[in-house]
């Protein structure tokens, strides 16, 4: 099984199901063309997108249907060719659909919902889809979730 | 900040190697096509918002920080 040295995890070993490829990589990260979606079971639901290329680079990230459950994408034409869609995907069922999360001054975290990292579940090709529309911004604040009581 | 009115089919220059041309217009849309130097980046400012974006959150974030949002165990239906 292939290892990969990770930024948060140290090594980890990993199978290429949970590989992603973005043939064109991410904005301001045009080279960075492999990653590997690391999902730990006591940091859920974010989602570690660590780069196989760059041991120093990994995206925190969390399902935009975390986020906002009622959550509508609207990928380009030319976004949508290059992970293999002609039409706009489902979310969860079709694709994994990932906001990336950073932590400004204030240190409060927030997501860019303006461009959703979208893989497709089957070949796990990846883009990050810029939007065109002003639905959604690129710095919305993270609301922790809601207390669920526990059935005892 | 400079306002010009153009309709479609007029262009402004800008220096004198950019041209910007208004191609069409709807109520909610305006379509814009572009000339300009392969060295003169042109881009949506929403790419150049995720760029900046993705710079930061390629920074080392604490990971306590995201504590307070961990899922809270619960059943599900």
């Amino acid at each position: 099984m292939p290892q990969c040295e990770t930024k948060y995890f140290g090594t980890v070993s990993y199978t290429d199901d949970n590989a992603v490829e973005f043939a064109g990589g991410l904005p301001a990260f045009e080279n960075c063309r492999r990653f590997l979606t690391v999902e730990e079971t006591d940091r859920r639901p974010f989602i570690f997108l660590q780069s196989l290329e760059e041991p120093g680079l990994c995206f925190i990230t969390l399902p935009v249907v975390a986020i906002d459950p009622a959550y509508q994408l609207k990928i380009s034409a030319e976004d949508l060719a290059a992970i293999g869609f002609e039409r706009q995907p489902a979310i969860e069922t079709d694709v994994l659909c990932l906001a990336v999360v950073s932590v400004p001054a204030g240190g409060i975290p927030t997501a860019n919902l303006l461009a959703p990292i979208v893989i497709n579940c089957v070949t796990r090709h990846a883009v990050q889809s810029v939007r065109d529309d002003s639905l959604y911004g690129c710095c919305h604040t993270l609301a922790a979730p809601a207390e669920v009581t526990p059935c005892s | 900040m400079l306002v010009i009115r153009r309709r479609a089919g007029e262009s402004i220059l800008i220096a004198d190697d950019i041209e910007i041309e208004v191609l069409e217009t709807t109520p909610t849309r305006v379509k814009l096509g572009i000339k300009a130097p392969k060295a003169v980046a042109v881009r949506r400012k929403e790419v150049r918002l995720t760029e900046v974006q993705n710079r930061a959150a390629a920074e080392e974030i604490p990971l306590y920080l995201l504590t307070p949002f961990l899922s809270r165990p619960h059943l599900k239906g």
